[in-house]
């Protein structure tokens, strides 16, 4: 009955989705002229460039500048002006990752409520139960495992919000979906550095903060330096261990962008090798053979796509709790 | 047909050192990760069959391990990356 009703909310959002972007397009489609000739270096020009040149007359290059222009954020709403009243980007700047990531929060509120709510009423439904153990999960598997139970229960409302974070932000890419702007465009938050790399300098904060909090900020940088270390090592090893200390959380950043980014990168690269055999064969109708093939590699990538969102938002977390209770627990 | 090549050809000659960097870049990534983790998930087999009660601890360290791994190799396709759409 449930999978029922999802299956139809479903297919009603996806004829939404392809009816809008249609209207958007014949809009676009008068003022088109006009925008090609400024979509060269413009970012904001990326809608009106897409929806100009027919796919049989692009070049091989449009083809993929098209499909991996999405993957980088780009600047969709402009507060701060300038002189001439023009908008400019600033510290306001809305990027197009930014709205899914106020959508996660939200998503997050609806899901976690009642999670909440049950441990007071002692009703429990069937998603509370399922989210109630995942949280068990976290806390009990990766919190309490590394940090032990009296210093690690400090830390769980923490790492529950650093993991589920990530989660809703790697799986709402997940969704497929078409369009320009914003409900019917899905884009991955996690996809771009600039959304993990405050995520990591939450984590590198931490470690210094708690760090010095436990050690004293002279027994902090005293206990970077391996115990026993003969002095003539020692204008080697603390530039060494001092960069290791930046690094982590910069490899902690990376890491996930990454593998967020280069999943999406080779299933749009797939579903581009449909518009290639397009082209190749000069629209004629064996083409719709051609992209069965190249449709199940899209879907294989994927399938592989939808563990490594868990995955990753595992790591993440695992990691960061590693090096906070490490920078804590220094070996002498 | 033929002015697919000639247009693939275009592109391919105007950037050629540029693409044979980053396809460089990211097939060694792609061995270096191999031969990592195919040594990683090799040593956690033959330790789970050694001592299966462990199985549950040595799957979650391959797991991490894996991604340290994964994180040079990573690296080394964002340079690709970088590189390609120069």
């Amino acid at each position: 009955m449930l999978a029922k009703r999802l299956l139809i909310t479903i297919w009603l959002c996806l004829l939404a989705a392809v009816a809008l972007p249609a209207q958007e397009g014949s809009a676009s489609a008068s003022d088109g002229a006009a925008s090609h000739q400024g979509a060269g270096g413009d970012d904001t020009a990326h809608a009106e460039h897409a929806g100009t040149k027919k796919t049989l007359a692009m070049s091989n290059s449009e083809i993929f500048q098209i499909q991996f222009t999405h993957s980088v954020p780009y600047p969709i709403y402009n507060y701060t002006t300038d002189a001439d009243g023009k908008k400019v980007g600033g510290l306001l700047t809305v990027y197009n990752v930014q709205p899914w990531q106020w959508t996660c929060l939200g998503l997050m509120l609806l899901v976690f409520f009642p999670v909440v709510g049950s441990f007071k009423r002692q009703r429990v439904g069937k998603w509370t139960r399922i989210m109630r153990g995942f949280c068990l999960w976290v806390r009990d598997e990766m919190v309490y495992s590394v940090m032990g139970k009296e210093e690690g229960r400090a830390f769980v409302p923490l790492f529950f919000f650093m993991f589920f974070f990530i989660v809703f932000q790697n799986v709402i890419g997940l969704i497929p979906s078409t369009g320009h702007s914003y409900p019917m465009a899905i884009y991955t938050p996690t996809g771009t550095p600039f959304v993990t790399a405050p995520l990591a300098m939450i984590t590198l904060a931490l470690m210094l903060t708690l760090g010095m909090k436990k050690n004293g900020v002279f027994g902090f940088f005293k206990g970077l330096i391996p115990h026993g270390v003969p002095g003539y090592l020692l204008p080697i090893i603390v530039p060494i261990e001092l960069a290791g200390l930046i690094i982590k959380p910069v490899a902690l950043t990376i890491r996930l962008f990454a593998n967020m980014l280069s999943g999406h990168l080779v299933i749009a690269a797939a579903i581009g090798l449909v518009f290639l055999f397009a082209k190749m064969l000069e629209g004629s109708p064996v083409s719709y053979l051609t992209a069965l093939p190249c449709v199940g590699m899209a879907i294989f990538i994927y399938i592989i796509e939808a563990f490594v969102t868990l995955l990753q938002a595992y790591i993440f977390t695992f990691l960061s709790i590693n090096f906070i209770h490490q920078s804590m627990h220094q070996e002498h | 047909m033929l002015a697919f090549f000639q247009d693939t050809a275009v592109a391919v000659a105007s950037n050629t050192g540029l693409g044979i960097g980053a396809g460089l870049a990211a097939g060694l990534a792609a061995v270096g990760a191999g031969l990592g983790i195919g040594r990683i998930g090799g040593a956690a087999g033959e330790g789970i069959a050694r001592q299966p009660e462990a199985a549950d601890a040595i799957k979650g360290s391959a797991l991490i391990f894996a991604a340290f791994v994964e994180g040079v190799a990573l690296f080394a396709a964002v340079i690709g990356l970088m590189l390609a759409t120069k």
